[in-house]
């Protein structure tokens, strides 16, 4: 069987934020409540500043990588409060950038990435409450 | 596509231990800084065998954010620097990026494109 991948509205965004290690779980939970439900950490290494703080061992390096999925709308919406919230403005705070998306494996990825999982959990959960039903 | 964007992200996935050759290069063609995270390689190459054990490449992936009329000179010194003309050592590509917040030293606070 040959599978297609899914059209993909055309203004779903990946939107990267990478942050200080350990405030990646704050920028998720901002996201979270922004009702962008997709977020993914990774952790990473920064390569930035000046090359004495390496040699001297002062520059902090770890990050944490939040990969999220938003719309154009919802990014426009929440990237001046993620900027104030986490203070993007600042230098050595952290950085956000979006990547348009191009394609995805399928309309139920589709669903998970864009928030909707719930719509379709409850529409396979139909079958299990007319088996309690019949308990 | 909009073809008068202001950054890419140059993605450079090579073997462990190499990230800070394309941290280097890209640093000196032009670049702020980067990103590194780990991965792991299943290309042809990395494939191989030993005593039945198949063993699993590890990798660096490399973020750069880089303004877009840089990209080509960056990218070029990369695959230069860290012998990605060679098979197996490694890959590159850019991508456009479409909003951008963070990068006091590049650019104004907070510039969203397209808006």
């Amino acid at each position: 069987m040959t599978q297609k991948t899914c059209p993909v509205p055309q203004n779903l965004k990946f939107v990267f934020t990478i942050v200080k290690r350990d405030v990646g779980e704050a920028v998720a939970a901002f996201y979270r409540s922004h009702a962008i439900s997709y977020n993914f950490i990774s952790p990473g290494y920064g390569a930035a500043g000046l090359e004495i703080r390496d040699y001297l061992g002062f520059s902090e390096t770890e990050k944490d990588i939040v990969i999220s999925v938003c719309t154009e709308e919802e990014l426009a919406k929440v990237l001046p409060a993620v900027v104030e919230e986490f203070d993007l403005e600042k230098p050595d705070s952290g950085i956000l950038f979006s990547i348009p998306v191009a394609g995805i494996s399928g309309p139920r990825a589709l669903l998970y990435v864009t928030g909707y999982e719930e719509e379709v959990q409850e529409n396979s959960n139909d079958g299990e409450k007319k088996e309690s039903g019949d308990e | 596509m909009n073809k008068d964007r202001e950054y890419d992200l140059i993605v450079t996935i090579v073997n462990r231990g190499n990230a800070d050759i394309v941290i280097e290069a890209s640093k000196k063609a032009g670049a702020q800084g980067g990103t590194v995270f780990y991965g792991r390689g299943t290309g042809i190459n990395e494939v191989e065998t030993f005593f039945g054990i198949s063993i699993q490449p590890e990798k660096e992936v490399v973020f750069t954010l880089i303004k877009h009329d840089l990209t080509k000179s960056v990218i070029h010194a990369i695959i230069e620097k860290a012998g990605l003309s060679t098979p197996g050592k490694g890959i590159a590509f850019a991508l456009p990026v479409d909003d951008v917040a963070g990068i006091t030293h590049l650019t104004t606070p907070c510039s969203v494109e397209g808006r």
